[in-house]
């Protein structure tokens, strides 16, 4: 059954359920209540009728015995009788409603006032026919006759009035049935009542309930139960279909989501196990580019190589996404980074790319990656628009400053977006792609409303033109991170004692000769010789591998931190898997850099580091 | 299928039905004996209608507190149909039981309006007293020159349903009623003699010119005796109530009775069937009818007629009677069609008769009738 059929049932009984007690009410009060109205109401009658033609009779009476002591003489017109007012009897009008002994009451009265009333009648002629005497002789029998109707009066009203009173009964009794049909009203009522409140609970709140159990299991992150669908086929039973077939589809979703996660763990891997022969690689053309050698061959052995691990570092930063937060971002190398991670498609595409980046832009205050994401989110979806446009294929990027605030606009050569779409691009889940999120541009512009920017569609009339808005970074916004000098030329390691470690014996040896080259003092080691080195040896810097088998690098910091705090306020971590960098490590985040690193800015670092420990280099 | 419970639900009650059509129906009579002789002449002549009477003869019915009881006795024998009571007063008491028992009463003689008052169960076949009021101001307006009106009634529903219409009527025709004296009820013992003669006395101080009598028979006779004594050749014009039955041989009123002009709802002389039915009961009871016999005859000979068509129960006597009946503009009955046996349509009648040598007879050849 529907559940808007269950409802109307629920009413219909309910009603029913009134409507029978009522109509139950009416067919057993009404006939006791009829019974007592036709007992009581003739009563005021039969009093009023018996009072008034006494009344008129003892008017007359007293009249007559006036004239019979006033005027003497009679006047016959002045005797034309008074209508007696007897038209119909009493015994006639209240017979049918009256006790038997009323009834018998009532006729011996009625008898009386007739005999008083032709008494009467009789008087008057005899004083007309100048007879005072028999008059006056009827006028006595008539006062014993008056005697007589005052007692007889008296008992007829008494029986009438005990009537009355015996109605009462029948009163009480209807009101005692009433009572009666009251409470089992009362009790029925409350028993359909709790009918219909269990039907209620077992078809309308316990599936509810068993939807938000679901709903906050999955919300938790359980798929594997889905809400039972056993009961019966109504509009929650429908819609718990609904849910499963909902939930079913969240959880593909979510499988996909998980598969992609797993790939950029991959990634993340393979990218540690790629960056640290990049590292190598890199450190070894950068020492051997020299002029007695082959320098150009070198050259491009590190220019690949640099291409190569920046390509590594920009993917990752996509796919992995980092808890490191806002920070003073140059936007113009932002949008460098994101072009470079959608350049070879729009290359294959045919896509014109037109960059006009204006020089020395201030830095602008945001997560570097948000804002990566954010322009290769609107690259992203340019790029889908042209690659089916029959036209010219064409983006152009332009980063300008106004005021205090920087301005990247990116606009495509397209169809543009329909009017009626305008609108509605920005809301989450709208798509007009075949298997689109919808998400993309929703997130994006939250994530620059977060840092006081926004995103917004621009107003053209050919291609479509979006335009991403940040403020300038201040002095004082947090976030400044270390190892961004570049290397000092002036600076040498001569005297200083750096321990390198590493598992990788191409990258140790790579950056001990480079140090080394610098007039360092340079000591390798792997994670777990490290310990014994530092035991042995004083060292000045320390150079560590943070991801290593066996022992690891946060395994030797805290080696230090607990036996050379002064040394470990001097180490430098190393890192080719910036996936696990958003977890808390329990190592001073900045003090990481990303191989593979140039040799220089290692150079920078060192430094940098040794500066701010007031170290000499 | 499904109808099977239906059609043999109808099956039985046709059965039953059959099986009480030849259960006789129940009638009760409240009526005088003399009144009785008609109708136990109709019962004779009706031998193929299965009605049975119900009646207890000891009782006065035309008394108010026996005739309420008797009535209350016949309902509680289970009667659909009563013939009585006799006079307006019994009968309109005696109403107020019937109605509320749903049974029917026919009322032959009863001229007062109250009758109807009771109840859709009551009928009557005499014309109702404004009928008969205004036919006696219009035969008093016509037929004498003097118009000085005394008038005598009974202080009942009957005498004061006839007073008031009547001088109503003779106002109308500015006859002026001199003086008026009312009786008893006609369900209290008959009157003194010597009180009768001190109202008519006393009504004679008026010098009245013609006398109205609205009462009883036995009463007529008293004061058409009076009058022939203290007021000789004063014209006497009395109501239905005093239809002159042949005095006994050694009745000396007699005399005194020659000439009242008394109203009649019926006379022997009203066509053929009313001659037959009067030779048929003169034959059956040594003496002529008078119209209460007549009307009472009437009574019965209608609810066999309802009763050979099909009636069972007081509901379908009562429709069988209203499709006869006539009523008035202000849907109050007038006076029950009177069929005569064969149910022939017949407006109620009624016509002035004369007493001559002892009888009511027609006054002339020419017979008035008024229409309700």
């Amino acid at each position: 059954m529907k559940l808007a059929s269950r409802v109307r049932l629920h009413a219909v009984g309910l009603a029913l359920h009134l409507g029978l007690f009522v109509a139950m009410g009416v067919l057993v009060a009404w006939p006791a209540l009829r019974k007592v109205d036709r007992a009581l109401a003739p009563l005021q009658g039969i009093f009023l009728d018996i009072a008034d033609r006494q009344t008129r009779l003892v008017n007359q009476l007293r009249d007559l015995e006036l004239h019979i002591t006033t005027v003497p003489t009679p006047v016959h017109d002045h005797f034309i009788p008074p209508h007696p007012g007897a038209e119909r009897s009493l015994l006639g009008r209240y017979a049918q409603v009256l006790a038997p002994h009323a009834v018998t009451a009532l006729s011996d009265l009625e008898e009386t006032f007739s005999r008083i009333e032709i008494g009467i009648a009789e008087a008057r002629a005899l004083i007309e026919l100048g007879d005072t005497t028999a008059a006056q002789a009827k006028l006595r029998k008539i006062a014993q006759d008056r005697g007589g109707l005052l007692e007889q009066t008296v008992l007829a009203q008494a029986l009438v009035l005990e009537q009355g009173i015996m109605a009462r009964e029948g009163l009480h009794t209807a009101t005692w049935w009433l009572l009666r049909l009251a409470l089992a009203w009362l009790v029925s009522g409350v028993a359909l009542l709790a009918v219909v409140l269990y039907d209620v609970q077992r078809r309308v709140l316990q599936p509810v309930h068993e939807l938000d159990v679901a709903v906050r299991r999955i919300a938790e992150g359980d798929w594997r139960r889905p809400v039972a669908t056993g009961g019966p086929p109504d509009e929650l039973g429908t819609l718990a279909g609904h849910f499963n077939e909902m939930a079913d589809a969240l959880r593909r979703r979510a499988g996909r989501h998980a598969q992609l996660v797993t790939a950029g763990e991959l990634l993340a891997g393979v990218a540690h196990e790629l960056n640290n022969p990049l590292q190598a690689i890199r450190g070894t053309a950068e020492l051997n580019v020299a002029p007695d050698g082959h320098p150009e061959d070198w050259q491009d052995v590190l220019d690949q190589a640099r291409r190569a691990s920046k390509l590594v570092q920009d993917l990752l930063r996509f796919v992995r996404p980092r808890l490191g937060g806002p920070e003073r971002v140059d936007p113009n190398a932002a949008v460098g980074d994101a072009l470079d991670l959608v350049r070879f498609q729009f290359r294959v595409d045919g896509i014109a790319v037109e960059l006009r980046r204006q020089a020395g832009l201030p830095p602008v205050y945001i997560d570097p990656d948000e804002l990566v994401g954010a322009l290769v989110n609107l690259l992203g979806n340019a790029h889908r628009v042209l690659q089916t446009h029959a036209g010219e294929r064409r983006i152009t990027i332009a980063t300008t400053v106004h005021g205090d605030r920087v301005r990247v606009q990116i606009a495509d050569s397209g169809p543009g977006i329909p009017p009626d779409l305008r609108e509605r691009i920005f809301n989450p889940f709208f798509s007009t792609t075949q298997g689109g999120a919808g998400l993309g541009l929703a997130v994006a512009r939250d994530a620059l409303r977060e840092v006081g920017g926004d995103l917004h569609l621009d107003a053209t009339t050919f291609g479509a033109s979006f335009t991403i808005e940040l403020p300038v970074a201040h002095l004082g916004d947090p976030g400044e991170t270390l190892f961004t000098h570049g290397p000092d030329p002036d600076s040498a390691l001569e005297g200083l004692s750096i321990l390198v470690v590493d598992d990788e014996e191409p990258i140790r040896r790579v950056l001990a000769r480079y140090l080394g080259a610098l007039g360092a003092d340079v000591h390798i080691a792997d994670g777990g010789s490290a310990m014994a080195a530092l035991k042995t040896t004083t060292f000045d810097l320390v150079i560590l591998d943070l991801r290593m088998p066996d022992v690891d690098g946060v395994d030797v910091y805290r080696y230090l931190r607990r036996a050379h705090p002064d040394l470990a306020g001097r180490t430098i971590f190393l890192s080719g898997d910036i996936s696990h960098l958003g977890a808390d490590l329990g190592v001073p985040s900045s003090r990481i850099l990303l191989k593979p690193v140039e040799l220089d800015r290692l150079r920078g670092a060192v430094s940098e580091i040794l500066d701010l420990a007031g170290r000499t280099v | 299928m499904k109808r099977s419970p239906f059609v043999f639900g109808a099956l039985a009650l046709t059965l039953l039905a059959c099986g009480a059509s030849d259960t006789p129906v129940a009638i009760g009579i409240a009526l005088p004996s003399g009144w009785y002789r008609a109708v136990s002449l109709g019962l004779e002549e009706v031998p193929d209608v299965p009605l049975e009477l119900v009646r207890d003869s000891s009782v006065a019915v035309g008394q108010s507190l026996p005739g309420m009881r008797y009535a209350q006795w016949l309902a509680n024998r289970g009667v659909v149909a009563v013939i009585g009571h006799d006079a307006s007063r019994p009968s309109v008491e005696a109403a107020t039981v019937y109605n509320a028992r749903r049974i029917v009463q026919i009322a032959p003689m009863v001229t007062s309006r109250v009758l109807e008052q009771q109840g859709p169960w009551s009928f009557s076949l005499a014309p109702s007293d404004s009928v008969e009021a205004s036919f006696i101001a219009s035969y008093i307006d016509s037929l004498f020159p003097a118009k000085r009106v005394a008038m005598l009634y009974h202080n009942d529903e009957f005498g004061i349903g006839l007073r008031d219409a009547l001088i109503e009527s003779l106002q109308a025709r500015n006859i002026p009623v001199v003086n008026e004296r009312f009786f008893p009820p006609t369900t209290a013992p008959s009157s003194d003699p010597d009180q009768i003669s001190v109202m008519v006395r006393a009504a004679l101080l008026a010098e009245p010119d013609v006398f109205v009598l609205a009462i009883r028979e036995v009463d007529t006779k008293i004061v058409a005796k009076l009058l022939d004594h203290l007021a000789p050749g004063i014209p006497i014009v009395c109501s239905d109530a005093s239809w002159v039955t042949a005095p006994s041989p050694d009745d000396d009123r007699f005399g005194a009775l020659a000439g009242l002009h008394v109203v009649r709802f019926w006379g022997e002389d009203w066509g053929p069937p009313a001659t037959e039915f009067s030779q048929r009961f003169a034959q059956r009871f040594g003496q002529p009818p008078d119209h209460a016999e007549a009307l009472s005859y009437e009574a019965f000979m209608l609810i066999a007629e309802a009763i050979r068509s099909g009636a069972r129960n007081g509901h379908q006597i009562r429709q069988y009677l209203q499709r006869l009946g006539t009523r008035g503009r202000d849907g109050h009955r007038e006076s029950l069609v009177v069929g005569f046996r064969n149910a022939r349509p017949w407006p109620p009648r009624l016509d002035i008769g004369v007493v001559r040598h002892g009888r009511l007879l027609a006054r002339d050849a020419t017979s008035e009738s008024a229409d309700p």
